[in-house]
């Protein structure tokens, strides 16, 4: 299980703050997300993701693998890029 | 000139007399008002370097042209003096409702010298000025005192904390504070406890219906934009706290850290879902960032970022309750939320080095911050020593390597070890340690945009380009909140797009070209209205003929006069510098520490200063 932690304007569509996903890439686990939450996969990839505190833009994008135990945070964009 | 109310007025409270200051309508092309405008008359009326509690040092309260103007986010005024922190000249800004009455009173700004033989309050109705006897306030609060002189006038006072002296006493109009640096204590050195503004002076406009209707497209833009139409109304500036920490961006344990375990607890979110009891921002505000919470049962204002973070993560206290109560007494006994943050945090690695047995501990759930605040504000115990500030704690003490400070005023929230930009922002703004003084580089780091946080590429010329600017619409009268919706909302809102990853990429590679540009501000002789609104705006209110070049100029023109003051009191390049901690020793979340000197070296290159000073080319070119 992936722990999936909501923070910003993303929390204002979501009905909980954290969810528990399966998921081998962050790509798969923003598409989980979207089916969960309602909130549309395009605007999930519009967040500015973290896996394990690091950008995902360290870890080569949306094909960073990730498997059980890791945690990843997603913060709506505007609350500071 | 239209767009001003009648000038100034020099107040001197050991004589008790009034005299007119001029100000001409070349002084307000040169210098717009505010903090700029403020600077021209320090540098006017301070001759040789003073101290802070010297009679003769002068307070200049300054409106600007938008002062009153209806335009959005300008219900701001400025107070600049020479600040019992730093011993340099300092400004604070605070959006309560004095300024829009101070211009309402018939006046754009006060200069106040001298010291009254007691408490004494100024009233100021329709342009008259009379001295009041206040001392039936002594000892009140920001709060008490404001409801004791009742009415629907301006009010601007001092608690207990200005009277007594803490160098980083604030100056109270409503619940908003001139918080930083101590300007309420030169209030208190003076003997003045407040002043009170009102009248029925109408603003002139120069084109009245074009300014209305480019009013009316701005307060649009405003609320669209994903900054200051979405995040700030929701979350306030503690919607910040959580990228922050995830960026490694969050003071912690006296800046020892840039994340903190217990953020969530601390967080904007948390603020909003558990705490927040309705928004309330400054008059004609459309973004209203600020927060109202409850305080033992009275809805009172609630804490910025800052102030989540100083008084939360830096001294690892998760408890926000507390952090709220703190807030608020910080406001009713008048001190800075900032600087008491960091004094305390510092006490508590000065305990836990065994250098001052304080009593005061890191995450020390017993920590009772309302009683901490009292005591500072009254000097007793342990606040005698707090009240000085970490620099001259660390003189009576030891541990100057991790006094969070630069040139005795403490840093904000913003960890610079991994916004390299911020680090060279902090160590080089005139009034120290200040975020928006420093250019706010951060929010191009990570908080609003993504630029690379731990390059040092481009920053010096992106510091300077965002210093003039931030000046520039501070001296205009407007709220520095809506320079952020000068940023695309496409790079705020998409950042994962590949053209926005790809601008952002390149963006530090182009900090030669906007050195040059900055260098060459009359090549900018054009009006961007729907993004860079602020000239525009001016124009019509005052029949001025400002573009964005030469606006930038105006307030690049504040930047070096108030260096040049501030060399007039000794200081150098060596002042330019941050604490030890964030030079040598490496963040443990990012690995970094702030590279000062390449990007220091480039910051004077574009400023054409030498050794932190401005040479005669540049005081040539900016007619200084």
């Amino acid at each position: 299980m992936i722990t999936v932690r909501i923070y910003g304007l993303f929390r204002e569509q979501c009905e909980k703050t954290v969810y528990e996903l399966e998921a081998k890439t962050v790509a798969e686990l923003l598409k989980k997300l979207s089916e969960v939450t309602g909130v549309s996969e395009k605007e999930w990839r519009n967040g500015v993701v973290f896996v394990n505190r690091k950008p995902l833009e360290w870890l080569g994008g949306f094909r960073c693998r990730i498997g059980d135990g890791d945690e990843v945070a997603v913060l709506s964009p505007a609350s500071g890029g | 000139m239209k767009g001003y109310a009648d000038g100034f007025k020099l107040v001197d409270l050991t004589g008790k007399t009034v005299t007119d200051y001029g100000i001409t309508d070349e002084d307000k092309r040169k210098y717009l008002g505010g903090k700029v405008l403020a600077a021209k008359i320090l540098s006017e009326l301070i001759t040789e370097k003073i101290d802070a509690y010297d009679e003769k040092n002068p307070i200049v309260i300054a409106t600007s042209p938008l002062t009153g103007s209806t335009a959005p986010c300008s219900s701001r005024f400025d107070i600049s003096t020479v600040s019992p922190l730093t011993g340099f000249v300092t400004s604070s800004n605070c959006g309560g409702s004095f300024g829009l009455n101070l211009k309402k009173a018939g006046l754009d700004g006060l200069i106040i010298v001298g010291k009254a033989d007691e408490l004494t309050l100024l009233r100021i109705n329709n342009g008259e000025i009379t001295f009041e006897d206040a001392s039936s306030l002594r000892g009140a609060t920001t709060g008490e005192a404001q409801q004791s002189i009742g009415g629907r006038c301006g009010k601007l006072v001092i608690g207990p904390a200005g009277e007594n002296l803490v160098r980083y006493a604030a100056a109270v109009s409503e619940e908003r504070a001139a918080g930083r640096n101590g300007v309420g204590a030169v209030f208190g050195s003076k003997n003045l406890k407040g002043i009170t503004a009102e009248g029925t002076r109408e603003l002139e406009f120069f084109d009245k219906e074009k300014f209305k209707q480019l009013n009316v497209k701005w307060i649009k833009h405003l609320r669209a934009h994903p900054l200051t139409g979405k995040q700030l109304p929701v979350y306030g500036t503690a919607g910040l706290v959580s990228t922050m920490n995830y960026r490694n961006m969050l003071a912690t344990k006296n800046y020892a850290e840039g994340s903190f375990e217990g953020f969530e607890n601390i967080s904007g979110e948390t603020l909003k879902e558990k705490y927040l009891v309705k928004n309330k921002g400054c008059l004609t505000c459309p973004i209203q960032c600020g927060r109202q919470v409850t305080v033992e049962g009275k809805t009172v204002k609630g804490p910025e970022v800052e102030t989540l973070t100083l008084l939360g993560s830096n001294l690892l206290n998760d408890n926000m309750q507390k952090i709220l109560d703190a807030n608020h007494y910080c406001d009713e006994y008048g001190i800075d939320t900032i600087t008491f943050g960091s004094s305390i945090g510092f006490a508590m690695e000065l305990a836990e080095k065994g250098l001052w047995d304080c009593g005061l501990r890191f995450g020390d759930k017993e920590l009772d911050l309302v009683k901490l605040v009292k005591d500072v504000s009254l000097r007793r115990g342990i606040g005698d020593e707090l009240a000085e500030g970490t620099r001259r704690m660390a003189k009576k003490f030891g541990g100057e390597e991790y006094a969070i400070n630069v040139k005795g005023l403490e840093l904000a929230a913003y960890e610079p070890r991994a916004a390299q930009g911020m680090g060279l922002g902090y160590a080089v703004a005139n009034r120290g340690g200040c975020h928006l003084n420093g250019g706010y580089l951060v929010v191009l780091e990570g908080l609003g945009l993504t630029v690379d946080a731990m390059t040092t590429r481009g920053k010096a010329a992106f510091a300077v380009f965002f210093q003039d600017l931030m000046e520039a619409i501070s001296a205009g009268g407007s709220c520095l909140f809506t320079s952020y919706a000068v940023f695309p909302a496409a790079a705020v809102e998409k950042p994962n797009n590949p053209i926005v990853r790809f601008v952002m990429k390149v963006l530090p590679y182009f900090g030669g070209i906007v050195g040059w540009a900055h260098k060459n501000l009359p090549l900018l002789a054009v009006n961007l209205p729907g993004m860079v609104p602020y000239p525009k705006m001016i124009n019509y209110l005052t029949g001025m003929k400002l573009n964005i070049g030469s606006f930038i100029r105006v307030g690049e023109r504040g930047y070096n006069l108030e260096r040049l003051l501030n060399v007039r009191f000794g200081l150098t390049g060596d002042d330019d510098t941050l604490p030890k901690r964030l030079l040598g020793e490496k963040q443990p979340g990012s690995g970094q520490y702030v590279h000062l000197d390449e990007m220091k070296k480039k910051y004077y290159a574009v400023r054409r200063w030498k050794d932190g000073v401005p040479t005669e080319r540049a005081r040539r070119i900016l007619k200084i």
